[in-house]
């Protein structure tokens, strides 16, 4: 087992209490800490989750997430190479976040083989899969202006727009400009000033380059284009807009993120003059590092039912009592520092639960499950903390001279919400990773009895399926494609492929419950074929089992459901379906 | 009011400070061993890196250090690292000279320098990092000064996919790792779709730590047995539960040499009727890591020395749990019952009680 809250160093505690101490009785705030805790959370999604075993299977064992892949700079618009370049700057090393080459890495060839370590040919770019993704973390806050769609309204958190009514809007601005907001912005005000853009609103943005709009059409290209040079360089997009979305995802699991609090984002950090910061990341990162985010037990002796990758508005803010949105859980759990109770005065007389009642009113916007039952503990007492039915500390509380209370965040406070969100925040990003990279529906392809069987009952909707023929070059020749009906087993029947011993990659396109496209791939190769022949670098996801091992398609018990509509044949040229086929449209067998 | 108060002291900082020097945050590690040295995350630092095995000195090994900062009053991003590579001499000898911080550039926001970090590599042996052991512990015993970095010998049974999850190298390393990458990904696949769970704590170190013969530990140690030490049976007994029980595995830890869960699954009953049990033995990250554990497991529960000298005891409706450590046997367990199994916490205890009675039915299973 590894060790969960590591810090013996006698330094590293004075260094978290010194801050502790300015900070406890005051505002302060919390996200999670962009140089270790978020790139931890996502080196542990990505490794946790199964993206790299579908990786492996649909590439004969050959591409995963430790690959090295290239992304060529001169193919890319003059603002994106800007960005990159900022976030690789801006990037910390120390977490592994990094790419070699770039424009003048490469000195002359009669240079000392010291100077040539940068050196990739064609200035381009090459990092592993995992430090793209991780680069996209960096990306996501280059300039840190970003992190303000990072936060979802207090009162609705679908909400397109958010805003902080406690702070004024000319504070708002000179913080958005010290973030990099661009001064015509700032002073035309058509920047941040005081209502924003919210995460659920970034969800959906067609504009950004980053966004998963345009992420979801370099996953797209990714696995469509014939060209697998295009492919990897599409990839590598695609995952710098993922890490981006883990990113956003991960800090709707911060109380003062997903309860529209930017005031709580003020708060000193030490005494030192302008080191203002947020409390709970600096606990994080001091506390767990990169090496060591908790990873509580569950309690029951089932595990948790994970969430179910349904789409990303799901993931963020699904309302369900069962399972509820990473937004949601935070909000109706934990306090943030200002949206924590006013202070009051209570009567010491009152009982525990009646005095915690004093603060716990629909205001609180609390799931009654941490309200019903709630106290104070000890009470009547000068400070002591406000306790949920089962013991956990929602705040902590201090009484002054004249009997008012005032609530306020501490370290125990802070423990806890880590504790219950760092967990449910990787969850979350394993959640994306999933919905991201869907497995293939199961299938069975006879290629010499010319026979495709389909099993399409899963929840995705598939529009269509292309057979497309890949070379040892990884050259893809599109062989047929067939307009597919949705929610349905079907068996095709004389596919007309031509001999080949060429490996046949299935590409299956729809689109996903959040209206954006989707494909997966799937490669079938010859049985005798040696799978180091045609190793090509690139990613082709696919199921998590493998067709080759798959068991055929169960035949259902209805004989016209089981032999099944035949595919419609459409040009290989053209574009896949914007929407998933209804059965009426396609031709019946 | 005490927002206004943060706000007007936020505010009160708007000097851009053009030309002022990072904030430094306090360092992880100490200046020399005996601690009377003054450490500083700037440095200066040096060292030896040797053999962990024969003491020899390892020359040509490569060091990379990085000085890690971040930015910003309010929302704060990541600012960048300044790197150097450094190589060890003959005597595997290293020394990196204190780095110069520079100072802010015009516009940019307050800068604070928070992170030093050496990674060791040399092909053969198991890399360093100065803030994590390779079997996942943090690292205590980097110094500033004098320090020793002891690196162990490659073995055939290491994982390159623990090796790079673990070194995290930064991109002066890209291309010394890069033979690594595909015995990498072959080794993640392998454990994620041998083990059980697909968790990915086979990725991590201490669930692929091999024994030091070098052999397959689920052949050579076998997997923990914790099966005799609660029966359904001897359940059932105690708790007057009529129903049945399905014995699993609990699949979110891999099951090892060093641990295992088992799940007593009430059958058609609801997981309020369920037990669990969590046996480590011998962990190799020592009964610290299991305490540890159990801490974040049952938060704000004091141990107590009701059945051992270390025993946590939760209770509440839904679920009640208890947990001790044995050190004399380097034995920890954790036991949760569901409410509706275990009524009060003295049925709770009671199980508890018999399986510390029984720890020496304890097993190994090929």
């Amino acid at each position: 087992m590894r060790a969960l809250m590591p810090w013996t160093s006698s330094r590293r505690l004075c260094a978290w209490l010194l801050g502790l101490c300015v900070v406890a009785g005051s505002d302060s705030a919390h996200a999670w800490d962009p140089v270790e805790t978020h790139p931890a959370m996502v080196h542990d999604a990505v490794l946790q989750s199964s993206l790299h075993r579908r990786w492996m299977e649909a590439s004969g064992q050959t591409f995963g997430i430790f690959t090295a892949v290239r992304l060529d700079p001169h193919a890319l618009p003059e603002a994106i190479v800007r960005d990159l370049q900022a976030a690789l700057e801006a990037a910390p090393a120390n977490a592994g976040i990094g790419a070699l080459g770039g424009f003048g890495a490469c000195p002359g060839p009669s240079a000392p083989p010291a100077t040539q370590l940068r050196c990739i040919a064609g200035d381009q770019w090459e990092a592993s899969v995992l430090a793209w993704i991780k680069l996209g973390v960096t990306l996501e806050h280059t300039p840190r202006v970003r992190l303000l769609h990072h936060f979802v309204d207090r009162s609705d958190p679908r909400a397109m727009t958010w805003a902080d009514p406690e702070l004024p809007a000319s504070t708002l601005r000179l913080l958005a400009r010290r973030a990099g907001m661009p001064l015509a912005s700032a002073v035309n005000r058509t920047g941040f000033d005081g209502r924003a853009a919210s995460a659920a609103a970034w969800l959906r943005d067609p504009e950004d380059p980053w966004a998963p709009a345009a992420m979801r059409q370099h996953l797209q290209k990714a696995m469509t284009d014939p060209d697998p040079s295009v492919r990897e360089h599409e990839l590598v997009l695609g995952l710098l807009g993922m890490g981006a979305l883990l990113h956003v995802i991960q800090d709707l699991g911060v109380p003062a993120h997903a309860r529209g609090d930017l005031t709580a984002f003020l708060s000193p950090l030490s005494p030192l003059e302008g080191d203002f910061g947020l409390p709970l990341q600096e606990f994080a990162r001091v506390y767990y590092g990169q090496h060591a985010l908790p990873r509580p037990l569950p309690l029951g002796a089932r595990p948790p039912v994970a969430l179910p990758p349904t789409s990303l508005e799901a993931i963020a803010f699904a309302e369900d009592a069962a399972v509820q949105g990473l937004a949601t859980f935070t909000a109706s759990r934990f306090f943030s520092e200002s949206s924590l109770p006013k202070p009051k005065a209570v009567d010491p007389r009152l009982s525990p639960q009646a005095a915690a009642a004093v603060f716990l009113g629909a205001e609180t916007r609390l799931l009654p499950a941490e309200t019903e039952g709630a106290v104070l503990h000890p009470w009547p007492a000068p400070r002591g903390y406000l306790e949920t039915a089962r013991g956990r500390p929602l705040a902590a509380f201090e009484t002054n001279d004249a009997g008012q209370i005032t609530l306020f965040l501490d370290e125990v406070v802070y423990r806890d919400q880590a504790l219950h969100l760092v967990p449910r925040s990787v969850e979350a990003s394993l959640a994306v990773l999933d919905l991201l990279f869907p497995s293939a529906p199961p299938f069975t392809l006879d290629r010499a009895g010319q026979r495709l069987s389909l099993d399409l009952t899963g929840n995705r909707s598939v529009s269509r399926v292309t057979l497309q023929r890949e070379d040892a070059h990884g050259v893809r020749t599109t062989l047929r494609v067939l307009q597919l009906p949705a929610e349905q087993r079907l068996e095709i029947v004389d596919l007309g492929l031509p001999s080949t011993e060429d490996p046949i990659v299935l590409l299956f396109e729809g689109v996903d419950p959040d209206g954006l496209p989707w494909a997966a791939t799937a490669v079938q190769r010859p049985a005798v074929e040696d799978a180091a022949a045609s190793k090509v670098p690139v990613p082709t996801p696919t199921r998590d089992t493998p067709a080759a091992k798959d068991p055929p398609p169960e035949v259902p018990e209805d004989p016209a459901e089981a032999s099944g509509p035949q595919g419609e044949e459409l040009e290989p040229d053209e574009p896949p379906a914007a929407e998933p086929t209804s059965s009426g449209e396609t031709p019946q067998p | 009011m005490l927002a206004r108060l943060g706000t007007l002291a936020w505010l009160a900082s708007t000097g851009m400070g053009v030309g002022c020097a990072p904030i430094l945050r306090a360092p992880e590690f100490v200046g020399a061993q005996d601690r009377s040295t003054e450490a500083s995350l700037l440095g200066p630092f040096d060292g030896q890196v040797i053999d962990a095995t024969t003491s020899e000195p390892i020359s040509g090994a490569t060091l990379i250090a990085m000085w890690t900062y971040d930015e910003g009053r309010g929302p704060a991003g990541a600012a960048g690292s300044h790197v150097e590579t450094f190589v060890t001499d003959a005597a595997g000898r290293y020394k990196i000279p204190a780095h110069k911080p520079q100072p802010r550039r015009a516009g940019q926001d307050l800068t604070r320098l928070v992170a030093f970090d050496l990674v060791v590599y040399k092909r053969g042996y198991v890399g360093y990092r100065s803030d994590v052991e390779f079997e996942g512990r943090p690292r205590h015993d980097f110094v500033q000064r004098h320090n020793r970095v002891a690196l162990r010998k490659w073995r055939e049974t290491d994982s390159h996919a623990t090796h790079l999850a673990f070194l995290r190298p930064p991109a002066e390393l890209h291309k010394l790792v890069a033979w690594e990458r595909e015995a990498a990904n072959e080794a993640l696949y392998r454990s994620q779709t041998t083990a059980a769970p697909a968790t990915g704590d086979a990725a991590r170190p201490d669930a692929t730590d091999a024994p030091p013969d070098g052999k397959d530990p689920k052949t050579v140690l076998g997997l923990l047995d914790a099966a005799p030490l609660l029966p359904p049976d001897e359940v059932k007994r105690r708790t007057g539960y009529a129903g049945e029980f399905a014995l699993k595995d609990l699949g979110d830890l891999t099951r090892t040499h060093f641990y295992h869960g088992l799940h007593l699954q009430a059958v058609d009953r609801g997981e309020d009727w369920d037990v669990a049990i969590r046996v480590w033995k011998n962990p190799p990250a020592g009964l610290d890591s299991v305490e540890q554990t159990f801490e974040a497991t049952l938060p704000d529960v004091e141990p107590t020395a009701e059945l051992t000298e270390r025993t946590w005891i939760y209770d509440s409706e839904d679920v009640r749990a208890v947990a001790f450590l044995d050190a004399e046997r380097s034995i920890g367990v954790l036991l949760t019952c569901g409410g509706s199994q275990c009524v009060d916490i003295e049925t709770a205890m009671i199980l508890a009680k018999f399986v510390f009675n029984h720890l020496d039915r304890l097993s190994e299973n090929p």
